[in-house]
């Protein structure tokens, strides 16, 4: 998929789904992530938008490794790491680096940040060179040596995220996946952490994913976006196109929810009724919904600006 | 229980339903007093909608619960509350029982404000009628489902618990609560935190519809959610800085602080304000905004300006 494109992919997710399943007596099935591909190029800021509950968490963690994936293939930098298991993972796992949402919960409350930020480069082995990285880490997050001491806290938000960020860092990870790194935070402190995810993505040139509802901050930050809807890619593109030639229904919709302008659809939940047929996810709630749609599953097609609806082909 | 005689027919006046004067709150701690609203002044006309934005610490949920009286014992609080020309600070809490839900109605930042243990039905029911009054039963289980539909929950939602139920659900449980018992002033305070795009555009138009026929203040960080209001004031470090008519403070504002925060959104560039908001228990001499302002003089370092102007103003010394 990689090589057709102009670019090396540094990251090739192919065909990567995940079913999570309830139930003791009469397990349920629900997919949470159908059928994704995607690859992101090493010097890329790649977007996953899309509405809560739509599956762009748990790409984020498939890709970190954090939950196995139920079919499909991560590569990076060449290597498949679907099924990597035991040492071999641990060992990688320096390599793939998540911020959360919610920056307080990632750090240990009981321990200091200091002790927090260089936790990873103890566990590496680097402890030599500790003090020298650890300045340079501070340094290139406008962090002062200060606020080391003081447990998390005792710390604001912005700097916390600041912080995380940094250790995610330390150690030259080959992917950084950002989840939702700045709804907890006001609007002018969310400006200078998005800043500084931009500027050391681009000093250390790894692939990112910014995982995001807000297309506003998507469409600052990234160079090519994802829309999901339900566990699918409906539409993906460089991130000019789909913002201002938005294809399908459900990307014309949210971006007009953003600038809190009319949206003419059906109420409702998103994906609600969507059980009771095969077809496109946003079928119950198009205003241009066709017979067809309620078929089969659309699949997403095209060259460059990928759509998954059947109005755009 | 009925000592506060207040009128609750909406008239579209001039005439002030809220009117806030000299407040401070301020909480005793052992790490010295935290002045989390500070000196602040504000009218809110009958069937006026208004704006508070701010960023995070600058005292702008103290308010609401300074209004409603549901601070902590270590809160001491002085100034002036009238609301609808009677003063309500230092009531009673037998008086305030009469006033909460009933007068002024809130829509509180957390869905953990929700109890988890109780079906939604259980929880409007007892924001309808909240002191075991005489209403029948089911009058007011047809008000509850009433309640729920006119916020856009379909009726199967009162038989399920919080945890059942999505972020914008819960969100338009708690905006159903609020309205529960018609309230003729609404504080919502960040009603859209924590939703997405999507979520957030509903709940906004929700606000609107309610609020057409009572007053709001509206607590909220997202500049673009307080476009609802006909006004927005500004705060800083516990009091106002700027206000003025919606359109005005973000086209063109005039307090460096507004300036900032409007170009800290990503639509208007991304750039950021530099520094932290300060600590509430040191804050800087003169204006309080000095130590970040990029104007800033000897002055600014001194003297503490106020805001000029009823309606609108601003309290800088460089723009007034």
């Amino acid at each position: 998929m990689g090589s057709k494109q102009e670019f090396v992919a540094m990251l090739v997710v192919e065909n990567l789904s995940k079913i999570y399943t309830s139930g003791f007596f009469r397990p349920q099935d629900f997919h949470a992530v159908k059928d994704v591909s995607f690859s992101v190029h090493k010097d890329e800021i790649f977007g996953l938008v899309g509405e809560s509950g739509s599956g762009k968490t748990t790409i984020g963690k498939m890709l970190v490794r954090l939950i196995d994936p139920t079919s499909g293939k991560i590569t990076i930098d060449k290597k498949d790491i679907t099924n990597m298991r035991g040492k071999e993972l641990r060992e990688y796992w320096t390599n793939l680096q998540m911020v959360f949402q919610d920056p307080r919960s990632s750090l240990n409350p009981r321990i200091k940040v200091g002790e927090s930020l260089i936790e990873g480069l103890k566990l590496s082995g680097n402890i030599d060179s500790i003090d020298e990285v650890t300045q340079d880490l501070l340094k290139s997050v406008n962090i002062r040596e200060e606020i080391l001491n003081r447990y998390p806290h005792e710390v604001s938000g912005g700097e916390i995220q600041r912080i995380v960020i940094a250790r995610a860092l330390s150690l030259n990870p080959k992917l950084l996946v950002a989840d939702e790194p700045t709804s907890n935070l006001d609007m002018s402190v969310q400006a200078q952490v998005l800043r500084l995810i931009k500027d050391l993505q681009r000093k250390h040139s790894i692939p990112c994913i910014l995982i995001s509802h807000d297309i506003e901050v998507v469409k600052w930050m990234c160079d090519r976006i994802a829309v999901m809807l339900n566990g699918r890619i409906v539409e993906e593109g460089i991130t000019n196109d789909v913002i201002h030639n938005p294809q399908h229904p459900y990307t014309q919709d949210l971006i007009k929810a953003t600038f809190l302008s009319d949206i003419p659809t059906v109420d409702g939940e998103p994906g609600e009724g969507h059980s009771l047929h095969n077809g496109c996810s946003y079928a119950g709630k198009c205003i241009f919904v066709k017979p067809e749609c309620l078929e089969n599953e659309i699949q997403l097609r095209g060259d460059h600006h990928k759509v998954a609806c059947i109005l755009a082909h | 229980m009925k000592s506060v005689p207040i009128d609750k027919t909406i008239q579209r006046s001039n005439e002030p339903i809220l009117k806030v004067k000299g407040l401070k709150t301020t909480f005793i701690t052992k790490n010295g007093d935290v002045r989390a609203v500070n000196g602040l002044d504000f009218n809110l006309n009958n069937g006026q909608r208004m704006a508070i934005i701010g960023e995070s610490g600058c005292g702008k949920s103290v308010l609401a619960q300074t209004i409603l009286n549901l601070l902590p014992n270590n809160a001491q609080v002085s100034g002036e509350i009238l609301f609808q020309n009677s003063a309500i600070l230092n009531q009673s809490d037998e008086q305030m029982v009469a006033l909460r839900g009933k007068l002024i109605g809130l829509i509180p930042q957390h869905l953990s404000s929700l109890n988890p243990l109780m079906k939604t039905h259980l929880q409007v029911e007892e924001a309808i009628q909240p002191d075991g009054g005489s209403q029948e039963k089911n009058d007011i289980s047809r008000k509850m489902l009433n309640l729920l539909n006119s916020v856009g929950l379909r009726t199967y939602v009162s038989e399920r618990h919080p945890h059942q139920l999505s972020g914008g659900m819960n969100r338009r449980v708690l905006i159903s609560m609020g309205i529960a018992q018609n309230p003729s002033l609404l504080l919502a305070d960040e009603p859209t935190t924590g939703l997405d795009t999507i979520l957030r555009h509903k709940t906004v138009k929700l606000l609107d519809r309610i609020t057409q026929d009572r007053s709001l203040l509206l607590i909220t960080h997202d500049i673009n959610v307080a476009r609802l209001c006909e006004t927005i004031a500004v705060m800083y470090a516990g009091e106002i800085i700027e206000k003025g008519s919606a359109e005005e403070i973000l086209e063109n504002p005039k307090h460096p602080y507004t300036e900032g925060l409007i170009a800290s959104m990503p639509s208007r560039g991304m750039s950021s304000i530099p520094g932290l908001s300060p600590s509430l228990i040191e804050i800087p001499s003169g204006c309080r905004f000095h130590p970040r302002c990029p104007l800033a003089t000897e002055q600014c370092m001194k003297i503490h300006p106020v805001l000029n102007g009823e309606q609108a103003g601003v309290r800088c010394h460089a723009c007034s």
